[in-house]
This record gives structure tokens, C-alpha cells and sequence, in this order.
């Protein structure tokens, strides 16, 4: 295309101020600050506004042109033709507010929500909870129904794997109980009740707790994790297309695995957490590993060790439902799977702890 | 055993609603055995809502849908979309990443023999083209072969009814083309009935027997590709089927029309009378290069598209108009041109205050 004589965009008054003429290239970079300043200067109060010797018109120009008409409460006439698609699309968007900032609630009603949120997540959840037993009866009716592979899967990520990391935060846990309870017991001298101590603390709270945290951790995330990106990639809907329930499929299998493989973690956590508190009861409090041993079978009983283990399937249900709904919940976006996970993992723990609490409530009133 | 006249797929007036507002409503549909039909609009018309309720994922508010004769969703009563013997294929494919083909193929196929079994995924692999891939993971393959993938697993189990949502939006222009062609070959060999959504319509012209243009909600047309284009009931479809500009003019009498590129004569009688204010529909293929032609006019733009170039003209009398020319005639922006128009099939709507 030639070269063609950039003419600036020009408003003018004709007929003594009655009509403005605007004329020249209505265009971005030829709006000059100075241009749209003359612009905004102008008074109203003009009858019409030709528009007829605008040469180029852009997004830009029509919006100013618009701004012209509309303070001047006329319609710009004569625009070409090809302009006048454009510039009615700009006015019309032009008149569109925009977008109030969301109004600024108060305390209350803050709270209001909040409680409001929360009674529908407890809804959901007890929804999800309703339909696996439903699930779970079907498929302990007929066992084939049962899917193995997931769960070893599950035995081996969330079993295997979760050993090293819970020997060692077990161990330490039993140092830092010794610990902390020998510097007391040795004032009285009765170096010898760190085994009560820690035989009771471990077995009863800190073995099944602490397996539970992990578990939580590393796993009930997982599950979110896993299921959410399945969520937003339409899997789970292809998956009960096909005829699958993903209940079934996927809930079910994580949920019972997991059951099945707590209290074997939490023996696990027991054992390094009692070997913990030797290691500690030898070095600060000179009890040799047989006195504490042969006071540890003395103090502890069965049911210190089975009300400890008694509370990990109950945790381990809890922490696979939380993850396995949490991950449902997932939208369609990828960072609602990052959203879902801290959810699932802050509900479990919030959860394990309540449960435990409760635990404790109702072992002492039945005086165990 | 349904009779014969009972329709595969039958939605009666259903309502879809979120929280902020129905998406859908009021909207209808039957479906024959055997026909691929495609639900064709903008955005947010709420296309893939109605076949999210046609697979069961989406409650309806109002209505009920039935599938072969036998209701599935009513207000307060959905079917599970696991059980409703439905094959449907995702946008973006949802293949199971840890299967191979071959696996992912007979995923769906349960209850059948083993020897059974790998006959139909040989069968599917065969029919499509996809034998040579049969023992790769999904992330090895092209975009057109997951789609084709997920074509076959939806058909393993020989569903009665397969869904389609927007299958080619994630494919090259090209490969979109050869691959709408592709499944439509594949769909009509299995006997099968579809759906397919889409906002392109030449895909829904190359896919489907019937095509359901949808609006805010609801179809505002249920017609065949050809009809769309040249029998629009309104000024929405003819908008957004095909290419055209509105021309103001003026019923003559039930045949002819005065616009500023002159009079117009239809091959129908309009219905309103005569001194109608109306808006004509001019397609690119109405204004026909003549060189004896009536009408003067100026090349204003130009668009090459292979064998034809589409020329916007603004004619001596004011109008401007888009007319498809034969490639060689090829002409330069701002040259002259005469031309005639030659409207077969005239559409024009009665002007509205807008």
C-alpha cells in the first residue's frame, strides 16, 4: 500500500460551535496526550457531530469519538461504514460499568459464612461416607467385586515406603519423651519408671498418632492428589461412562488398604519409639536395656498396646476418606488439586486429633 | 424391545440450572437409531450441560430424558451415568495414562469372554488404524490417534447412544478436517447413534445428519446442514451459520424486494405486506462476478482462500456486501467490479427496533 499522508485527528466546531467535526485518524498512536486533553476540554452542549471525514477509526478512537458524542448528547452521523460496526460495538461496551470490588463484610457475617461452608463440607462428607459403606457392603457381599491390585499398590507406597520416616521420627519422638520425663525422674530418683513411661506414652498415644501424622501426610495427600488430577482430566467421568464406579474403583480399595496396613505401622512406630526411650534411659539415666526391658513387660499391659493399636484402623478410615473425598471435590482446574490437597491434609490431621480425643474421653470412663 | 417409532434419545422440555440461573431450558429432542446428530452454538449456550445431562452427570430441574423408551433423569431422579450404557468420548480425551492402548480399549469391556474380548479390540484397532500402536501409552501418541483411542473405547462395549464433546477442538486444522470425515466413517459402520458438540459448524456440517443450533438454552433450530444455511428460522442462525451481510429493504410485493442495491427477487412469497420494512439476507454466494452486471462496486478488502477469494465490496449505491469469487478472478483491493445478485434461496426477517 503507498504511503499515504498521516493526518492527525482533528475536532473542529462548525455553524458557530452547533456542530463538531471530527476528522483526520482516529487512531491509538495518533492520540496524542495533547489531543485527548482538548478533547476532554471541550464543552458540551454542540447539536451534532459529523463524523463523516474520519479517515481510520481503531478501538482507541472510537472510544474517544464516544466519549465526544456522549457529552455532547448526540449521535456521531456520517461515520463510514466501515467504522460504524466498530464504533457502535465500543459505545455499547462502553456503557457497561465496571465491575464493583466485592463489598467488604462484616464480622458477623463472615462467621455466618464460614459456619454456612462448613455445614455443607460436613454434608459432603458424610454423602461420600454414606455411599462407601454402600459400596463396601456390595463388595464385601461379593468379593469379587474387590480390587486387589490397587491395594497392594497402596500396601507398598503407603506401607513399605512410609518405614524409613517413621523409624526414625518414631525413634526420636522416644528420645525426646525420655528425655523430657528423665530429667524430672531423676530428681526423685526413680530412673527406673522411664520404662513405665514410655512404654504407656508410646503405646498408648504417640505410636498410633505419630503413625497417623505420616500416614496423613504422605498418603491421605497422595490419594487427594491422585484422584483430583483423574477429576480434572475427565477420567473419572470416562471411568463411569465405561460402567465403573469410581467409588468401587478407586475410593474403596485406598480406604481398605489403608485400614489393613495402619495398625501394622503403628506396631512399626511403636517399636522404634520404645527403642528410642531405652537408647535415651541408658545414656542420661544409666538403666541398662535388660532393667528396662524387664520393667517394661512388668508395667505395660495388653491393653495399653491394644488400645493403641485399636485406634489405627479408625484413623486410617479417616484419613483415606478425608483424601479419597477431598479428591473428588476437585473442580476442573489443576490448582483446585493443590487447594484440595492442603484441605485433605488439614481435615485429617484435624480429625486424627478430635478422634483421639475422644478416645482418651471414653478409655478413661470405661476405665481402661 | 422398544417399537420401532420410539425414539433412542428423547429430551422433553428439560431445564438445567447452576446456581446463578438456568443454562438450559425448555429444550427438546428425539433421536432415530442410527443418526449422528450435532449440537452446534457459541460458547456458553450451554451445549456440553445438555450432554453432561444426557450422560448423567447433570441433574435436570424440570423435563425428563428418556433412553430407549425408559426415563433416566427426571426433577429429583438421575440415573447414574455408569449405569446407562452410554459411550462417550472427552475433549481432551481422558485416556488412562497407565494403561496401553490395547488396555484402554478393553478397559470397558467386562463380562466377556477373554478370547471375545481381544477379538473386539482387534476389530476396533483395525477399524481405527491404530493396530501399530496397540502396545503404546497414551502420552507416545499423536493428538488424532488418542482422539481415535477414545473413539474406540467409547465403542468397545457397543454402546447404544455415543457422546461426543467438542472431539476435534484440541487437533490441527488440517488433521480436524480428514479426522470429522474419519469419525463419522467409524460411527456409521458401528450402527451407532451420536451426539456430537461443537461450536464450529463445518465441522457440524461434515459430522452431522441433523444439527441442533443452540441459543441462551435452548435449540433454536433442528434442521439439516443444507436447511441451516439456507432456510435460517431467525436472525441468530443465519448470523452465525455461514457468512452474510444484512441488507435493509422493503416488500414489494410477496416476491420482490426494494433494497439500495436494487430489487431483489426471491424464489418464495413472504408473508408480511407489501411496505414491510425487512432486513435481507445476502450471502457470499448470492453476488455473482458478472461483467454485464447491474450493480457497480468497489473492492474494500480481500481474503484468499484457496479456490475462492471472498471480496468485500461496497457498492455504488452504499451497502457493503461479501461476495465469494472463483480464485482466478483475482482482483486487487480498491479495483472495480460488476457484479449481479442471484439469491435463490432469499431470507429476510422483518426489521426490529434494535
Amino acid at each position: 500500500m503507498s504511503e499515504t499522508p498521516r493526518q492527525p485527528p482533528t475536532l473542529d466546531t462548525a455553524d458557530s460551535g452547533a456542530t463538531l467535526v471530527a476528522a483526520g485518524r482516529w487512531l491509538l498512536d495518533a492520540l496524542t496526550p495533547a489531543f485527548r486533553k482538548t478533547l476532554d476540554g471541550t464543552k458540551g452542549g454542540a447539536s451534532a457531530l459529523d463524523a463523516s471525514a474520519v479517515e481510520a477509526l481503531d478501538t482507541a478512537g472510537a472510544l474517544a469519538l464516544h466519549r465526544v458524542a456522549k457529552r455532547n448528547a448526540v449521535e456521531p452521523h456520517g461515520l463510514r461504514s466501515e467504522f460504524d460496526a466498530l464504533y457502535r460495538q465500543v459505545a455499547e461496551l462502553a456503557e457497561i460499568a465496571p465491575a464493583a470490588p466485592p463489598a467488604e463484610h462484616g464480622f458477623l457475617h463472615r462467621v455466618g459464612e464460614a459456619s454456612h461452608a462448613f455445614v455443607i463440607e460436613a454434608q459432603l462428607f458424610l454423602a461420600f461416607i454414606g455411599e462407601l459403606s454402600v459400596t463396601a457392603v456390595r463388595a464385601f457381599a461379593q468379593p469379587s467385586r474387590l480390587r486387589w491390585k490397587p491395594m497392594l499398590h497402596v500396601f507398598e507406597t503407603a506401607g513399605w515406603g512410609a518405614l524409613p520416616i517413621l523409624a526414625l521420627l518414631s525413634f526420636l519422638i522416644g528420645i525426646v519423651v525420655a528425655y523430657q520425663a528423665g530429667v524430672q525422674l531423676a530428681d526423685y530418683g526413680a530412673n527406673i519408671f522411664i520404662a513405665d513411661l514410655i512404654g504407656i506414652a508410646v503405646l498408648r498415644e504417640f505410636g498410633p498418632l505419630l503413625a497417623a501424622i505420616i500416614v496423613a501426610g504422605r498418603t491421605g495427600s497422595a490419594f487427594t492428589a491422585e484422584i483430583g488430577t483423574m477429576k480434572v482430566t475427565d477420567e473419572i467421568d470416562a471411568l463411569r461412562t465405561i460402567g465403573v464406579s469410581p467409588m468401587e474403583m478407586l475410593a474403596l480399595p485406598r480406604v481398605v488398604a489403608l485400614i489393613i496396613i495402619m495398625p501394622l505401622l503403628t506396631v512399626f512406630a511403636d517399636i522404634f519409639g520404645v527403642f528410642g526411650g531405652m537408647v535415651m534411659a541408658q545414656t542420661m539415666l544409666e538403666v541398662s536395656f535388660n532393667d528396662f526391658i524387664d520393667r517394661f513387660l512388668a508395667a505395660v499391659d495388653l491393653s495399653d498396646y491394644l488400645t493403641g493399636i485399636g485406634k489405627a484402623p479408625v484413623f486410617a478410615l479417616l484419613i483415606a476418606s478425608v483424601g479419597c473425598h477431598q479428591g473428588f471435590q476437585v473442580g476442573t482446574s489443576a490448582d483446585s488439586v493443590g487447594h484440595q490437597v492442603t484441605r485433605s491434609v488439614v481435615h485429617s490431621l484435624f480429625l486424627i486429633i478430635v478422634a483421639d480425643a475422644i478416645f482418651s474421653v471414653t478409655f478413661s470412663m470405661l476405665g481402661l | 424391545m422398544a417399537g420401532m417409532d420410539t425414539p433412542l434419545l428423547e429430551l422433553r422440555d428439560i431445564e438445567c440450572r447452576y446456581d446463578d440461573g438456568p443454562v438450559v431450558h425448555g429444550l427438546s429432542l428425539h433421536l432415530r437409531a442410527g443418526t449422528i446428530a450435532c449440537l452446534l452454538g457459541p460458547s456458553g449456550c450451554g451445549k456440553t450441560t445438555v450432554l453432561r445431562a444426557i450422560a448423567g452427570f447433570e441433574p435436570i430441574q424440570a423435563g425428563e430424558i428418556r433412553l430407549r423408551g425408559k426415563q433416566v433423569s427426571a426433577p429429583g431422579m438421575t440415573v447414574a451415568p455408569e449405569r446407562r450404557r452410554i459411550g462417550m468420548v472427552f475433549q481432551e480425551y481422558a485416556l488412562f495414562p497407565h494403561m496401553t492402548v490395547r488396555q484402554n480399549i478393553a478397559f470397558g469391556l467386562r463380562g466377556v469372554t477373554r478370547d471375545a474380548r481381544r477379538a473386539r479390540v482387534d476389530e476396533l484397532l483395525a477399524l481405527t488404524d491404530l493396530m501399530p500402536c496397540a502396545e503404546r501409552w497414551p502420552h507416545e501418541l499423536s493428538g488424532g490417534q488418542q482422539q481415535r483411542v477414545a473413539l474406540a473405547r467409547a465403542l468397545a462395549p457397543r454402546p447404544e447412544l455415543v457422546l461426543l464433546d467438542e472431539p476435534f477442538s484440541n487437533l490441527d486444522v488440517g488433521l480436524r478436517e480428514r479426522l470429522t470425515v474419519e469419525v463419522r466413517e467409524i460411527l456409521q459402520s458401528q450402527d451407532a447413534t451420536a451426539v456430537v458438540v461443537t461450536h464450529d459448524q463445518h465441522e457440524a456440517f461434515a459430522i452431522g445428519d441433523q444439527v441442533g443450533v443452540m441459543h441462551d438454552g435452548r435449540i433454536v433450530q433442528w434442521d439439516t446442514p443444507y436447511n441451516l444455511y439456507h432456510e435460517p428460522v431467525d436472525r441468530f442462525v443465519a448470523d452465525f451459520i455461514g457468512q452474510g451481510r444484512f441488507l435493509p429493504g422493503r416488500l414489494l410485493d410477496p416476491e420482490r424486494l426494494a433494497t439500495e442495491a436494487g430489487e431483489i427477487r426471491g424464489n418464495r412469497a413472504f408473508v408480511w405486506p407489501a411496505g414491510t420494512e425487512v432486513d435481507v439476507l445476502l450471502r457470499p454466494d448470492d453476488i455473482i462476478p458478472d461483467p454485464d452486471g447491474p450493480l457497480g462496486a468497489c473492492i474494500t478488502h480481500k481474503a484468499f482462500k484457496g479456490a475462492e477469494i471472498l471480496y468485500t465490496l461496497r457498492l455504488d449505491a452504499g451497502p457493503s456486501l461479501l461476495s465469494l469469487f472463483p480464485s482466478h478472478l483475482n482482483h486487487e483491493v480498491g479495483e472495480r467490479v460488476q457484479v449481479r445478485i442471484d439469491a435463490e434461496h432469499l431470507v429476510a426477517f422483518p426489521r426490529t427496533e434494535a
